[in-house]
């Protein structure tokens, strides 16, 4: 075989590897910018299913995401998981919905997540973020957002709009044995993680970055520098829009 | 976003999601990384999309973002990845199965993997998307004399890690 043929063929059976489930998870993320209509209060009911979630590299979007958020912490409320048992049925019950959609049974996506034992519950004020083995879910008062989980290696972010504003959900691996992770932003705050299962997840209510992780451990606490690519211009918002 | 708009975005976006995916995840080599530079282009795409839905190949402009995000990307997620591997955040790195097909196809895809980021992005365009050098450099912002240089040096490198050499075994 020569060596075009190789990485043809190397290369369509790898992409191939990417499941389904991926796929439809892309396709159901509502990617439209909204219309600033209501008040930040009322947005925050009237987008209860919007899902709406990001990649990694959305700009800060200004004052918004603090109404949008209010009654964050940056410390979580450590919440047992099997007691979280209201936030855990929304999202069981967005899986299934996510499930039942006209291409979910052939594109395989009914096996994701459905299921499966939750295994960390990151709660601030009103809003719970849960981590499955395959999928994170973020409900809030009146919404309930599912998204793949991030890659596992280092500490990885990603930026999601709601009422126009950017939240952060930050996650990565820990040693088994670690106790507290705590992220330095680049606004110069700082949000402690919730831990456990040799992970961790976090979120805050804006696109700022980590520029350190600490983790504390048996054997003391350690530091180390984070960099993430710049962050493009934030969206552009024309008069009566938000921005995704 | 009203009405047929909205229509054709939603059908973009049903269509595009696959293809996109497939092409970054083979230049990110990490499929959660892959899905995150994808909904980062269709926000982008959104946001643009009265202007893009009149352009002749929607799916070229979009495929210009992601393959650009995607080599960002890369480059973010190796020295995230150096810097926490010996702080007990340790990356999940897949293994492959034992069978010799396999074992060949992981040998290229870490060859492959040991170039850098926008010379993977050349070779996923060419051989995998089968996009011509003109459309290859169209997508990366750069010549024809780039992509075809560039072409030749990652050939060159994946035969002097020993890849061709699959042909005769």
């Amino acid at each position: 075989m020569q060596l075009d043929e190789q990485i043809r063929d190397a290369l369509a059976r790898e992409a191939s590897t990417i499941p389904s489930a991926a796929v439809e998870r892309l396709r159901r993320i509502d990617y439209r910018p909204r219309r600033r209509a209501l008040t930040p209060p009322l947005i925050a009911g009237a987008l209860a299913t919007a899902g709406a979630t990001a990649g990694t590299l959305l700009a800060l979007g200004g004052a918004g995401s603090q109404e949008a958020f209010a009654g964050w912490s940056a410390r979580p409320t450590r919440t047992p998981v099997g007691h979280a048992s209201a936030v855990e049925a929304k999202c069981a019950a967005r899986m299934t919905e996510v499930s039942r959609t006209p291409t979910a049974s052939k594109n395989g996506v009914s096996s994701v997540g459905i299921g499966t034992e939750p295994l960390l519950a990151d709660t601030r004020g009103p809003y719970t973020l849960v981590l499955y083995p395959q999928m994170l879910c973020f409900a809030g008062p009146d919404f309930v957002s599912l998204r793949g989980r991030m890659p596992a290696a280092g500490v990885s972010i990603g930026t999601a709009y709601r009422d126009g504003g950017p939240y952060t959900i930050a996650q990565g691996r820990a040693a088994p044995d670690a106790s507290a992770v705590t992220l330095a932003l680049d606004d110069g705050s700082s949000v402690q993680a919730t831990v456990g299962h040799s992970s961790f997840v976090a979120w805050w209510p804006s696109a700022s970055r980590p520029t350190s992780v600490t983790i504390t451990g048996p054997s003391g606490t350690h530091s180390e520098p984070l960099s993430y690519p710049r962050a493009p211009t934030a969206p552009a918002s024309k008069p009566g829009q938000s921005q995704p | 976003m009203m009405g047929r708009t909205h229509e054709d975005f939603d059908r973009f976006v049903d269509e595009a999601c696959e293809p996109l995916l497939r092409a970054v995840y083979l230049i990110v080599r990490d499929a959660s990384a892959a899905e995150d530079v994808v909904q980062e282009t269709l926000l982008r795409v959104a946001r643009r999309w009265p202007r893009v839905r009149r352009m002749r190949r929607p799916s070229a402009y979009a495929r210009r973002i992601a393959v650009n995000l995607a080599i960002d990307a890369h480059g973010a997620r190796s020295r995230e990845r150096a810097a926490l591997e010996h702080e007990g955040i340790a990356p999940e790195r897949s293994e492959p199965a034992g069978n010799g097909r396999v074992e060949q196809r992981a040998d290229l895809m870490a060859a492959l993997s040991r170039l850098s980021p926008r010379a993977r992005a050349v070779i996923v365009l060419r051989y995998y998307g089968d996009l011509s050098e003109a459309q290859v450099a169209e997508t990366l912002g750069c010549s024809v004399g780039t992509v075809k240089a560039t072409t030749s040096r990652a050939l060159a490198a994946l035969r002097k890690q020993g890849v061709d050499s699959y042909a005769t075994r």
